[in-house]
């Protein structure tokens, strides 16, 4: 039985809480997980004719975080089977509607004490993707609350006392 | 030889090559075409001479010879020959009556048209057929620009080699000096530091080239330099220190037990004292040696392939012997579904020393507060992540915790050498492994190992 979630992210540790929370919450279906990052491209012809996710991907990715998500996908290997991550650069809920259509998202899984932190660039889409038809559903879990731990690989491993 | 004149060596005899090459060429080209413009004016009077001297056609003849005159100018020395040619043999007789070269007169014969130059005096004559009779026709002028103004080139060109050769020789020289300078600073620069002022640095240059990396390069090196001897000078002091602590406790108090009788129950208690004392030492040795072995890769240590969070709770067991109040928690939420990820290369009992060094750490700095040890796989990699909630490390203090005997200044209530840290990571370093320690103060600190799957 195969199910396909969404996780709008930042590129920040902490934020992949949402994803260990959803496959945590789908202990025996084989999922598939689009972490969905939305940046608004600048309209200069050479970045569109340029244009490369991969790249752009590539730029935001950092060591802990690859690290971070490498220990996710062989936590639940058995059942998290894809983990993809995608752009999207519009703020367009017809635009969304059809990104989600596309990839087949039936789930969305949206942090709920959690800020996005995006750069500048980048859009919030939580509100948008909340009046998508798509289901969703909300996580929470605790922070870790040292200050400058915001993106350290320990955000993922919550212990609690 | 030096790149310096290596550098001015090449530039010079390329410069050199060039004009060569450039000068030759235009001498050639316009000697050349001095040539064959010659040749072809000569051709053109001798088509002209055949034509007014054989036409029997008066009237063009008079216009053409007008014609001739007026456009034509004289060439130097020009001369006009016309000779009846009877049999080949006349060619001889003409050739030596009026000087002419006999290659030229046979060639006319042979190919009805022919050019020679002797000397300065150029040829051109042609075999003119009419009424069955056959004529030759030759003229010959001097060719001036050849002879004056060819020659005038050569020597210009000739004299502006050399002069450029000379410009080029002190331009090179020049240049070669001028990039090399900076060069040269530096290497004079660094003549002068040693041992005993390893402060001094060089001059940071405003621009942004080769040389200014170079010279950060360099002064990021002595910084290096610099620190490794500091830590090492203050290795020595510590280490005497370190030692000279306990001999001193045990010399002053068996001096001061000496001096008068005591009881048994007193001998008995200083006697345990300086066991104290001397385990102490014996300790603080073995640490030692054991970081200079780890540091310095001395005897061969073996490796087998072992399971990481097997090591954990090994150590785990220990404490819970040494140290039954800890309260260390490992932490498995995030383990890998394949235990076969949880593999390493390692020596069994430099782990166990390594990972009990940090939960030992944990537990003393935070009161046996909780301590938390994560244990997950990453890319390739094993990572372990222990927290504890400890007095924690001052910020400006954190490079220095590696330091052999270095104790932050937080840590005065607490026992310990300052061994610990320094051994733990250079028994990681030696299982090609990370540690990195942050840490922020009265909340905790955390120590995250990394160490390549096998």
């Amino acid at each position: 039985m195969k199910k396909n979630l969404l996780i709008p992210f930042d590129f920040k540790i902490e934020s992949l809480n949402t994803l260990k929370i959803a496959v945590q919450q789908n202990p025996t279906t084989e999922i598939h997980v689009i972490l969905l990052y939305a940046k608004l491209l600048n309209n200069s012809i050479t970045d569109l004719l340029f244009y490369s996710p991969r790249e752009i991907i590539k730029s935001m990715l950092n060591k802990d975080f690859e690290d971070a998500l490498s220990i996710i996908k062989n936590r639940y290997e058995n059942n998290l089977k894809k983990v993809e991550i995608k752009l999207i650069h519009s703020k367009n809920l017809s635009t969304i509607n059809r990104f989600l259509k596309s990839n087949h998202v039936e789930e969305i899984f949206i942090p709920r004490s959690y800020k996005l932190e995006m750069s500048n660039n980048g859009l919030d889409l939580i509100p948008l993707l909340k009046s998508s038809g798509v289901t969703i559903r909300e996580v929470d879990w605790k922070q870790t609350l040292y200050n400058n731990q915001s993106n350290r690989l320990e955000s993922i491993f919550n212990t609690h006392h | 030889m030096k790149t310096r004149s290596k550098i001015a060596l090449i530039l010079f005899t390329s410069y050199v090559m060039v004009l060569l090459l450039f000068g030759g060429a235009i001498y050639y080209f316009q000697n050349k075409f001095s040539y064959t413009d010659f040749y072809k004016r000569l051709q053109t009077r001798a088509g002209i001479a055949a034509k007014y001297n054989l036409e029997t056609d008066r009237f063009n003849a008079e216009t053409l010879m007008k014609l001739r005159q007026q456009h034509l100018e004289k060439l130097p020395e020009e001369k006009e020959y016309l000779f009846e040619i009877n049999s080949i043999a006349d060619l001889k007789t003409i050739a030596s009556r009026y000087h002419l070269p006999q290659t030229l007169l046979n060639d006319i014969y042979k190919n009805k048209t022919a050019l020679l130059k002797q000397g300065d005096t150029f040829y051109s004559g042609i075999l003119y057929a009419r009424q069955n009779k056959n004529y030759i026709v030759i003229v010959s002028a001097n060719n001036y620009y050849v002879s004056h103004h060819l020659s005038f080139l050569k020597n210009v060109i000739l004299i502006g080699i050399i002069l450029i050769a000379f410009i080029s020789i002190s331009f090179s020289l020049y240049f070669s000096k001028f990039v090399f300078a900076p060069i040269q600073q530096v290497t004079n620069k660094v003549k002068r530091i040693s041992t005993e002022n390893m402060h001094l640095r060089l001059e940071e240059p405003n621009a942004k080239n080769e040389i200014s990396e170079l010279i950060l390069t360099f002064n990021n090196l002595l910084n290096r330099i610099e620190t490794a001897f500091e830590t090492q000078k203050n290795f020595i002091s510590n280490a005497s220190h370190e030692f000279g602590t306990p001999l001193t406790a045990i010399i002053g108090e068996t001096e001061v037990t000496l001096t008068k009788q005591r009881t048994p129950e007193e001998y008995r208690e200083v006697l345990q004292n300086i066991l104290k004392q001397a385990e102490r030492l014996d300790q603080i040795t073995k640490s030692l040696l054991f970081l200079a072995q780890t540091g310095y890769g001395g005897k061969r240590i073996s490796f087998e392939r072992l399971r990481m969070d097997e090591i954990l709770w090994g150590v785990k067991e220990v404490m819970d012997k040494l140290n039954p109040q800890n309260k260390i928690y490992i932490d498995l939420s995030l383990l890998p579904e394949d235990p076969k990820k949880l593999k390493i290369n390692g020596n069994k009992e430099l782990l166990h020393l390594a990972i009990a060094n940090v939960f030992n750490n944990a537990c003393k700095y935070s009161y046996n507060k909780p301590v938390s040890a994560s244990i997950a796989s990453g890319n390739e990699k094993i990572i372990i992540i222990i927290k504890d909630e400890g007095v924690g490390i001052p910020e400006n203090e954190i490079d220095f915790i590696y330091d052999p005997f270095f104790r932050a200044s937080n840590t005065q209530r607490f026992e310990g050498y300052g061994i610990g840290l320094p051994l733990t990571r250079n028994i990681i370093r030696l299982h090609n492994g990370s540690l990195q320690v942050t840490s922020t103060i009265h909340k905790g600190t955390n120590v995250k190992i990394e160490l390549p799957m096998s």
